[in-house]
Formats: structure tokens, C-alpha cells, sequence
């Protein structure tokens, strides 16, 4: 048979015929080869990417419960997961050193989880549902877009063709916490041509426990928020008898997430918020204070996809067999996120709209040189208020009970529109060495720039067992600085919005009440930056294991331009502004995989990181014109807060014949991080301490199910105060954003799988 | 002492003997077609019953061999775990010659485990 469809594709999925030569692909990656799934290694290398590529596959996504995407990069130095701070409890990424934003997610080649979403994107994505994951590193394929600037990450869900019927997974851990996965592919075709999977997680924090395990450092404060969660989703796929592929799908996502004090319930806080705000009277300043701390998030998350792939008549053979035809795909997706939450006072509401369309055709001009070109657009429209109330009591004689109060009120409105179009040039030179050259041209109305985004990957195979890769480009990115710092309103600060401000205009803290926010805001400045790096993989013979390999590389991203939002220059404030000051980061990490004896294998890997941004300096004006500061030119270059300098990762995993039992256990490393203070005296900043984590599995097949076992966080670590000011949460003194280490301690969990075919 | 040492020897013998017969391979014809139907034999293999000691498929040949342990399995049992993995499996000895993959002559299937044959080919 005829292969019908050749797209470049990365092939991990276990649901995917590779033997039929009608390959069915979801995804499409630049690659040149079949990704050959190791029968043991959960995180390994690819041999074939062209870019530093980790492979996640399922059986690395089992060594742990892997609830949400977040778990799944436990074993991973490449990506680090923290917390966004102690009350919302949203989990965050770091890749090279810098935030999770600046990392490109995937969802099979389509780009997702982007814009108000991204904070709590990773909780979105059940670890159930998906088959694989690639971490790439650097900057990715202009095919997808402009955005990946230290990395990108492709997931790859279970897919319609998969053979379980119906797919069970429940968990429960020790805070009673229960979780429900089932998924269900269904076939209405017996060649599978016309196949659907429908894909359910529920999740309930059920409070079960005394409120003390709740509180585990007694400051009063939930260690994480009680979270109730549903996601839904339904893929479908029809391979038509012409050759036309169709794929379309469709998710919902509806999150509850209680934070703040134990003693702060859903409905009764919610009812007294509103109750505060509706007689609250702006000229007397008057009405009964909240009487305890509380946050509530209520998300919404819906989106939808259609892929059509059509081959083309252009086929070019090597006279060997292999084959390799033109195609044209149009890709479409549309998501709409709403959220509403507040923090003690604080507040914000928003929702998104974006719709974008990718028409993308792929030329071969020989065996193995292709040509992709393409045209996309997008919109995205955003619309959203963030409310800054600090409401602090002054007491007067002549006027008891008197509080002043301080307001900021920034309206969001983005309206944003870009077209762009794309070539990239793919080849291989007497399969040594492969180039992948990609331009990419954007203009966005809203920036009103044009973006031009050169690309450059290079791998050289030096030897069959040492490979070089290089690779450089930019990549742009809208910032959105509310909702990707949403923890900066769970704290007593003042936010100031400084992009109004250019040096030597004067910010007036003592009058915040003035400062409102223009109808639209005034950060129309994309972030911009460089990333350049390479990689050395050498595959030696070490033991009785041919196939042991060690891997070094380097990465540097250079900021021309980024959204600054830090709490240290001016005591007491959160200033977000633009700027091309300082602002890098130099990583270097090392990789080993070994399998010293059949079905024990040895995965280490270190990772260090030079992170500094620059500061703005302020000068601070005379007593005569009341207190005020201006913004200068001046900046002090410092280490970059909360980014942990090292992180080490070991994990041993041992499975017994047809795996049967499986034992994994994995080892953290991670490294100090330069914890901020809001003092506005950058001296006073602090390092963390160094501290380890150890989580162990055991997982036992049983019929055809699978039980397993495991404890998450062995030694009990936790940090101690991740919430300062917690005795006043309604005073200038309260920071929940300060989070570098665990805020739960040793868990315990079980769960089991169970497949009916 | 000559006693104890003919008892010695039929003990080891038998014992022999019975090593043997514990553990049986057989193929089974299947219509497995391609590698995701065997990725997915050999992560259910626990499916298949107690006391199976190997398993080895050949996609090209649609064939799955069990080695096991005759006291805790049996052919029957091996069949109805391969069809809760959506597997359809007849033990090719069950099988007639033409029909297999490749090719066996009478004679090979006649040392096989004998028993009525089935018309595989419509399977296939």
C-alpha cells in the first residue's frame, strides 16, 4: 500500500499503526525519521530530532500519579515546577531559567495554553490523557510560530485509534483527595478510519481532614486551595477514502479553587466580599472590614480545533522504496477563557477570545530536502478589570472609625490582530547532516510591528554515535503582566502600572488614587529576545548496555526588549514597565541514561543556571513636592529572584519481566534561589537553602489492571513561611508571592488503572 | 545403599520428566496486523493468565507464541485472555497446513498438539 500521507511528524504514540503505510499522524514537527519507542526508558533523548529534544513516553509519565502535566516533569531537569505563590497554589514552569510563559505548549503541533489561560494551563491537562511529551529546547520551528523562546512543549493525547475501549483511572491520596480519568476511543469503522475518543477527569479536594493537615506550618493559611476541577474532551478522526484526513475536537474545562484562611468558606465569603463592596461609600470611605482573608478563582476554559490534510500529486522516491508526497493542511482553532477571582480585596476579572487559522503546504524537492511554506492569522481579544484595594484604618479623634482607603482600577482591553507567513527549508546532506532554515514574517496591529523571526537549526551526525546540534532565532510575545503574575494580588502591595512612565517622569506613591489606568494600556511593546545554543550527544558502550549515552548542553537567551514586573525596586509597590535593560540567562545541563542490566535503567542529569536582570534605579525627589520617585536610566544588574541556580535529577526505575511489578524512585536536587524583599533594599535580599526531594512508585499489574503505590516528597521538606504578614493579610506586610520550595509535605497515595479492550 | 541410589536416580528421572511436561510453547495463528496490536499483547500479559514464562509476537507472521506453565494454564485460557485483548487466536496446530504463515507440512503439525483443526484462512 501506498503511504498516503508523509507529514513531518514525531511518531511516540502507542495508538498509531506504523507498520500500515497509511500513517495517520496528528501531529506535525519538523522530524525526519520514526521515533522508535525504548521498550524501558521513560525520559530519554532523541536521536533524530534536530533540535535537543526530551522524550517523555508513557511509561515516564507512570513513574509517578502524574495527576496534571505539572507532575509529569518531576524527573525532568529541563523543566522545573513551583508554585505561582502560596494562595492560588497555580503551578508554573521554568525552562532555561526563565518563567513557563516564555515556553511555547503544543497540543499535537498546535499551539495552546497561551494568553489569560497560561497560569493555570498545567492543571488543565489531565497526565491520563496523554501518551507522550516532547520538551524541546531552544527556539522551535517557525511553522508554529514566533512565540517558543527558551523551548517548546508538544503533547501528545491518546488518540481515536487507541484499542481501549474504556480506560479507568482513579487516585486517591491522604488528604482524601479523590481523582476519576476514564477515557473511550470508539471505533464506527473496523479500519478505524472513522473514530472518536471521549476523555473525562474529575477532581475534588474533599477537606475530609481535620483542618490542621490542612495548615501543616499553623499560620493560619490553607497550604494549597481547595480545588474542584472537571475537564472534558472529545477527538475524532476521518481518513477519507480519497486520502483527506480530518481531525476535529473539542474541550471544556470548568475550576473552583478556594484559598486563603481555614476559616473562609465558599458562599459565606463570597456573600460578604460582595456585601463589603456594595456599601462601601467612596467619599466616607465607610464599611464593616472583611474579617478574614480569602481568595476564590472560578475558571472556565472551552476550545475547539479542526485539521484537514489533503495529499498532493508531487511524489519524489529514492529508488529504494521510499516515497515522500506533497501535502496542504489548514489548521483552525478557537478558545475562550473566562476568570473571576479575588484576593482579600483585590481582585480580577477577565475573559479571552482568540480564533487563529494556519494554512500550511509541505513541498518535497528531493528525497530529503523539503520546503514548508505557509500563511497565518490570529485575533485575540481580551477584555478584563484588576482592582487594587488596600484598605487600611487611620484613626482620628474627631472621627472614629475612620478608614482610608487606596484604589487602582487598570482596565484590560486588548484588541490584537496578525498575519504573518512563513518558509522553512529542511534538508539532509548524505544523512549526515541536517539544516532546517525557517523565516518567519508577522505584523501585529496591536504592537503596530512588524516581526521578523529568523530561524536556524543545524545537527551533525560527526560519528553513528556522536551528534553536534546548534541552533539561534528570535522570538516575540505579547505579555499580558496581570495574569502572568496573578500572585502579586495576593499580596499587601501597591501595584503600579509604570509603562506609563518613562524615565524622569515622577511616580506619585503617596496619591496612588490618581493613578488610573488609560481606557487601553499602554505596554504595546512586544518582548523580544535571542536564543542561541547547542548540544553534544555522544552514545557509548558502557557494561552490557551498547546504547548508554551522555549528553552536554548550553543555552542563552538575551532579552531586547521584556515586561519587567518585580517588587524590589520601591518598598511596598509592584512596579510592572517595558524595557531593554539587562535581562539574560546562561544554562548548561548534562544528561545520562544507562541501563546497566535488562529493565534497570539510570537516568541522572544536572542543570545550572546564570539568570540577572537590571533593576531600575529611582531617585527619589524633594520633601517640598511631597515624597515621589522618578524612574531613571539607571539600573543595577542582580541575579533574577526565585530561579534556582541548580536542580539535579536521578531516577532509578526497575521493572521485572513483561513488567509485571515496577519500581521507580527519583531523587531532586534543587539549588538556592535569591528570595526578594519588598523592602526596596535589594541587599536585603536573601538565598534560599538547598534541599532535596525523594519520591518512590511501585506499580503491580494485575489482570488488566494496574495498582499502584507511591509516596511523593519522602523526606517531609517544606517551606516553612511561605506566606509573610500572615497574622495581618489585610496590611501592607502580607506576600504570598515569595514561594521557593514545596508548601505540602509527604503524601501518600494510591490508584489504579484498568483498561477494558 | 544400591536401593537408595536406583530410588535417587528414577526420583531425578521422573522429576525430568515432569520439568518438561510443566512447560509448553504454543502458537497461536491471530489476526493481529499491525505493531500497536502487539505493544499491546506484551503490556497485558498478566491478561493472559497465571504462569506464563514468554511471549513472543511476529506482526509479520500474525502469530503469538506462549511459553507457560501447563499446572497453571492452558491453551483454552490463553485463547480467552488474547480475546479480552480484542485478539482473535487459534492454536496452529488447530490450524490447517495451508493456512498458516508461513507454511508448515502436515507432518510438523501432526507433532504439534493434535486436536480437530479449524479453517483459519477466513481469519486471515
Amino acid at each position: 500500500m501506498r503511504c498516503l500521507f508523509v507529514f513531518m511528524v514525531v511518531l511516540t504514540s502507542l495508538g498509531v499503526c506504523a507498520t500500515n503505510d497509511d500513517v495517520l499522524s496528528d501531529s506535525t514537527v519538523a522530524l525526519h525519521e520514526v521515533e522508535v519507542e525504548s521498550s524501558m526508558s521513560g525520559n530519554y533523548l532523541s536521536g533524530s530530532a534536530v533540535e535537543k529534544r526530551e522524550m517523555i513516553n508513557s511509561i515516564g509519565l507512570k513513574k509517578m500519579a502524574c495527576c496534571t502535566l505539572a507532575e509529569s516533569f518531576e524527573n525532568s531537569a529541563t523543566v522545573s515546577v513551583g508554585y505561582s505563590d502560596a494562595v492560588t497554589g497555580a503551578r508554573q514552569i521554568r525552562m532555561l531559567g526563565l518563567a513557563g510563559v516564555y515556553t511555547q505548549f503544543l497540543d499535537e503541533s498546535r499551539p495552546t495554553m497561551r494568553g489569560l489561560v497560561s497560569p493555570y494551563a498545567l492543571n488543565y491537562t489531565p497526565g491520563d490523557w496523554l501518551r507522550s511529551i516532547q520538551v524541546s529546547k531552544g527556539v522551535a520551528s517557525v511553522t508554529t510560530g514566533h512565540e517558543a523562546i527558551t523551548g517548546q512543549i508538544n503533547l501528545e493525547y491518546r488518540k481515536p485509534t487507541d484499542d481501549e475501549r474504556l480506560h479507568v483511572n482513579f487516585y486517591l491520596d491522604d488528604m482524601l483527595r479523590p481523582e476519576l480519568n476514564l477515557t473511550s476511543a470508539i471505533h464506527f469503522k473496523q479500519d478505524k478510519s472513522l473514530s472518536t475518543i471521549i476523555m473525562v477527569h474529575g477532581s475534588i479536594d474533599t477537606d475530609w481532614r481535620e483542618m490542621g493537615a490542612m495548615d501543616r506550618n499553623h499560620d493560619n493559611f490553607r497550604d494549597l486551595p481547595n480545588t474542584r476541577q472537571v475537564d472534558v474532551a472529545n477527538r475524532w478522526l476521518w481518513l477519507l477514502p480519497n486520502g483527506i484526513q480530518l481531525r476535529w475536537g473539542a474541550r471544556y474545562t470548568a475550576e473552583d479553587r478556594l484559598g486563603g484562611q481555614l476559616n473562609y468558606h465558599r458562599q459565606s465569603g463570597d456573600a460578604e466580599r460582595q456585601l463589603f463592596f456594595e456599601r462601601f461609600d467612596a467619599e466616607s470611605g465607610y464599611a464593616k472590614p472583611l474579617s478574614v482573608y480569602g481568595s476564590h478563582v472560578t475558571n472556565h476554559d472551552a476550545s475547539a480545533y479542526l485539521k484537514v490534510a489533503m495529499p498532493l500529486r508531487h511524489i519524489v522516491t529514492d529508488g529504494q522504496g521510499g516515497e515522500w508526497q506533497d501535502n496542504v493542511a489548514l489548521v483552525a482553532d478557537w478558545s475562550h477563557f473566562d476568570t473571576r477571582s479575588y484576593f482579600g480585596y483585590n481582585g480580577y476579572n477577565a475573559h479571552e477570545n482568540s480564533v487563529s487559522l494556519n494554512l500550511r503546504m509541505d513541498h518535497y524537492l528531493a528525497p530529503h530536502s523539503s520546503l514548508a511554506v505557509g500563511v497565518q492569522g490570529r485575533m485575540n481579544y481580551v477584555r478584563g478589570a484588576m482592582l487594587n484595594f488596600r484598605y487600611r484604618p487611620i484613626m482620628l479623634s474627631a472621627m472614629p472609625n475612620h478608614y482610608s482607603w487606596l484604589q487602582t482600577l487598570l482596565d484590560e482591553h486588548l484588541d490584537e490582530r496578525e498575519i504573518g507567513a512563513y518558509a522553512e527549508w529542511n534538508t539532509t546532506l548524505r544523512q549526515r547532516l541536517t539544516l532546517v532554515a525557517g523565516m518567519r514574517v508577522d505584523y501585529n496591529d496591536w504592537a503596530k510591528q512588524w516581526l521578523v523571526t529568523p530561524r536556524l537549526h543545524v545537527k551533525w551526525d560527526i560519528t553513528p554515535r556522536t551528534t553536534l546540534r546548534a541552533s539561534g532565532g528570535m522570538g516575540y510575545r505579547t505579555p499580558r503582566a496581570i495574569i502572568e503574575n496573578l500572585g502579586m494580588l495576593a499580596t499587601g502591595l501597591d501595584i503600579i502600572n509604570a509603562t506609563m512612565y518613562l524615565p524622569g517622569r515622577a511616580l506619585f506613591p503617596n496619591d496612588v488614587t490618581d493613578l488610573k489606568a488609560p481606557g487601553k494600556r499602554n505596554y504595546n511593546n512586544l518582548e523580544k529576545a535571542l536564543t542561541v545554543g547547542g548540544s553534544l550527544t555522544q552514545t557509548f558502550t558502557l557494561g552490557r548496555d551498547q546504547r548508554a549515552s551522555l549528553s552536554l548542553d548550553y543555552f542563552h537567551t538575551h532579552f531586547l526588549r521584556s515586561l519587567f514586573v518585580t517588587q524590589e525596586p520601591l518598598a511596598g509597590y509592584v512596579l510592572f514597565y517595558n524595557s531593554g535593560a539587562t535581562n539574560y540567562t546562561n544554562t548548561w545541563q548534562l544528561d545520562f541514561n544507562w541501563t546497566p542490566v535488562e529493565r534497570l535503567n539510570v537516568l541522572a542529569t544536572f542543570r545550572y543556571s546564570q539568570s540577572r536582570v537590571g533593576l531600575p534605579m529611582l531617585a527619589q525627589g524633594g520633601p517640598e513636592q511631597g515624597v515621589y520617585y522618578l524612574l531613571t536610566n539607571e539600573t543595577q544588574t542582580v541575579e533574577r529572584a526565585l530561579t534556582s541556580r541548580f536542580k539535579g535529577v536521578l531516577n532509578l526505575s526497575y521493572a521485572t519481566r513483561f513488567r509485571i511489578w515496577v519500581f521507580d524512585i527519583t531523587g531532586q536536587l534543587n539549588g538556592p534561589m535569591r528570595v526578594p524583599v519588598a523592602g526596596g533594599n535589594i541587599q536585603e535580599s536573601y538565598h534560599s537553602p538547598t534541599y532535596g526531594q525523594l519520591f518512590a512508585q511501585v506499580t503491580r499489574k494485575i489482570g488488566h489492571a494496574e495498582v499502584y503505590v507511591g509516596c511523593e516528597n519522602i523526606t517531609d521538606y517544606r517551606q516553612k513561611d511561605p506566606i509573610l504578614g500572615a497574622d495581618d493579610p489585610f496590611g501592607p506586610q502580607f506576600n504570598s508571592m515569595n514561594v521557593w520550595g514545596p508548601l505540602m509535605g509527604r503524601k501518600f497515595y494510591v490508584g489504579v488503572r484498568w483498561n477494558l479492550y | 545403599m544400591i536401593a537408595l541410589l536406583i530410588s535417587l536416580g528414577l526420583g531425578w528421572a521422573t522429576a525430568r520428566d515432569t520439568k518438561v511436561e510443566d512447560v509448553k510453547t504454543t502458537v497461536f495463528v491471530t489476526d493481529i496486523h499491525c505493531e500497536s496490536c502487539s505493544t499491546k499483547i506484551m503490556n497485558n500479559v498478566p491478561a493472559l493468565g497465571k504462569g506464563i514464562k514468554d511471549v513472543v509476537v511476529s506482526v509479520a507472521d500474525k502469530t503469538v507464541a506462549v511459553t507457560y506453565y501447563t499446572s497453571k494454564n492452558s491453551d483454552e485460557k490463553i485463547v480467552k485472555g488474547l480475546r479480552s485483548l480484542h485478539v482473535e487466536a487459534t492454536p496452529v496446530a488447530q490450524c490447517k497446513p495451508c493456512c498458516i504463515v508461513p507454511p508448515v507440512t502436515p507432518e510438523q503439525a501432526q507433532k504439534m498438539n493434535a486436536g480437530p483443526q479449524t479453517d483459519c484462512c477466513k481469519d486471515n
